[in-house]
């Protein structure tokens, strides 16, 4: 049996998590890892679900959860992420970064936004 | 890794706590332990501070005796107790600095435990969200005063005649009475990341920072009023791997989302986009000597600020058609 983490990790992007199950989620019942499990609810709940009942984004930047929310809030506010299965990014892992045509000409005003 | 023995931090938190600057390449977790160790890094140090307040006050105890002594010693006439006395002073006194200057060093190692978990924390959970686990970020972060490393853009002063005029770039002085003010450009946060579908972040976040000072003199010095307003910008490089992403080649843009431009090059498009935030912040201070306390830096970004520029890239993108 697959003992894998069947949540999607990323924000702007999202693909399979991958990462070792924890525990399975006492609502939806899907195999969650550490990260996908809502420290808000003691562990018990996936962050989704966790999210459904809370019905808001937390601001406590110190745990996952919060990540979760904002993604899902980010998501309500039209933003269609990606999403790629693992297989697609073997191909990257050999990009090199070797383009010096990089600038960073600000000289903006403090007035002008 | 190289640890300080005496406080149980490494060398690179040592120093970013000393000097609020820090400059290295880590992955995420061990960015998110790092931050996370030294913004409750006064927790850490608790029981340290608690033990030399303590021994603080022992020396002081042992002064005190000293004085009790001599004052005994000087209604009895004795001067062996005049003697012990004196030595009781002397070590109480050196026993008291000594761990008062302890104490100070430990709390010189204060940081913004608010600024480093509702700033640069989320950054960091959000570039985990998408990296893959083995890749480092680097991050070279400045969280100084902006009037002591700030760029200066503007600035202008009016200044009574007999005033000897104040250098431009810092802060005036206690004795150059008048009205100064500027512009300083305050950048505090690069960092750079490569994400898990290949693409590459660099990113600027930096505060403009609009200062003016009135230097008003009085019987007694001079009384100052020092007053400042915070914008963010946050600048970002990102290069797009063709192979994933189509973009639309040469295009140039303002916006609301932010002012972009996009170029192809190799195998990547190269975007760099800019976006100035209104979340404007103003402060006030007032001062009888001159002095100012720090201003801490960034004080009026926001996660979502970060959020919405590289959501921008990725809002600008398609998915490659050609890929398999």
């Amino acid at each position: 049996m697959n003992n894998l983490c069947q949540f999607k990790r990323g924000f702007f992007t999202l693909r399979t998590c991958n990462r070792p199950s924890m525990k399975q989620c006492e609502t939806c019942g899907k195999l969650s890892c550490q990260f996908h499990l809502s420290a808000q609810s003691g562990m018990r709940l996936c962050v989704d679900c966790a999210q459904k009942q809370n019905q808001g984004r937390t601001s406590n930047y110190q745990e996952d959860d919060w990540v979760y929310s904002y993604r899902s809030w980010y998501y309500t506010s039209g933003y269609q992420p990606f999403r790629f299965g693992n297989q697609d990014y073997s191909s990257f892992e050999n990009y090199d970064d070797t383009s010096a045509d990089w600038d960073d000409d600000y000289a903006g005003d403090f007035n002008d936004s | 890794m190289e640890t300080s023995k005496s406080k149980g931090l490494t060398k690179l938190e040592e120093d970013f706590l000393r000097s609020k600057v820090l400059e290295d390449k880590k992955t995420a977790d061990e960015w998110l332990n790092f931050f996370n160790k030294v913004a409750n890094i006064e927790d850490f140090f608790e029981d340290e501070i608690e033990r030399c307040k303590k021994l603080q006050n022992i020396g002081l105890g042992i002064m005190s005796v000293g004085f009790l002594f001599i004052i005994f010693a000087i209604a009895l006439r004795s001067g062996v107790l005049i003697a012990l006395g004196l030595i009781l002073i002397v070590v109480g006194i050196v026993w008291a600095i000594t761990y008062y200057f302890k104490k100070s060093d430990l709390t010189s190692f204060r940081v913004d435990r608010y600024f480093i978990e509702q700033k640069i924390l989320p950054v960091i959970y959000i570039l985990r969200e998408e990296m893959k686990s083995s890749e480092p970020i680097s991050l070279n972060i400045d969280l100084g005063c902006f009037h002591q490393t700030g760029e200066i853009l503007q600035y202008s002063e009016l200044v009574s005649d007999s005033i000897s005029i104040m250098d431009v770039g810092s802060p005036a002085g206690p004795n150059s009475l008048g009205f100064h003010d500027g512009i300083y450009k305050d950048s505090w946060f690069f960092g750079e990341a490569t994400l898990a579908d290949g693409v590459n972040v660099s990113w600027n976040i930096f505060d403009l920072v609009k200062f003016s000072e009135v230097i008003i003199p009085k019987r007694r010095g001079s009384k100052c009023k020092w007053r400042s307003k915070y914008k963010t910008i946050v600048g970002m490089n990102i290069k797009m791997p063709k192979k994933r992403y189509e973009l639309q080649d040469n295009t140039k843009q303002k916006s609301e989302e932010g002012n972009f431009r996009i170029k192809k090059s190799g195998d990547y498009y190269l975007l760099d986009i800019e976006r100035k935030f209104d979340n404007t912040q103003f402060f006030k201070q007032t001062s009888q000597t001159g002095f100012f306390e720090c201003e801490n830096t960034g004080k009026s970004f926001e996660i979502k600020n970060f959020i919405d520029v590289l959501g921008l890239a990725y809002k600008l993108a398609k998915p490659n058609a050609k890929q398999k």
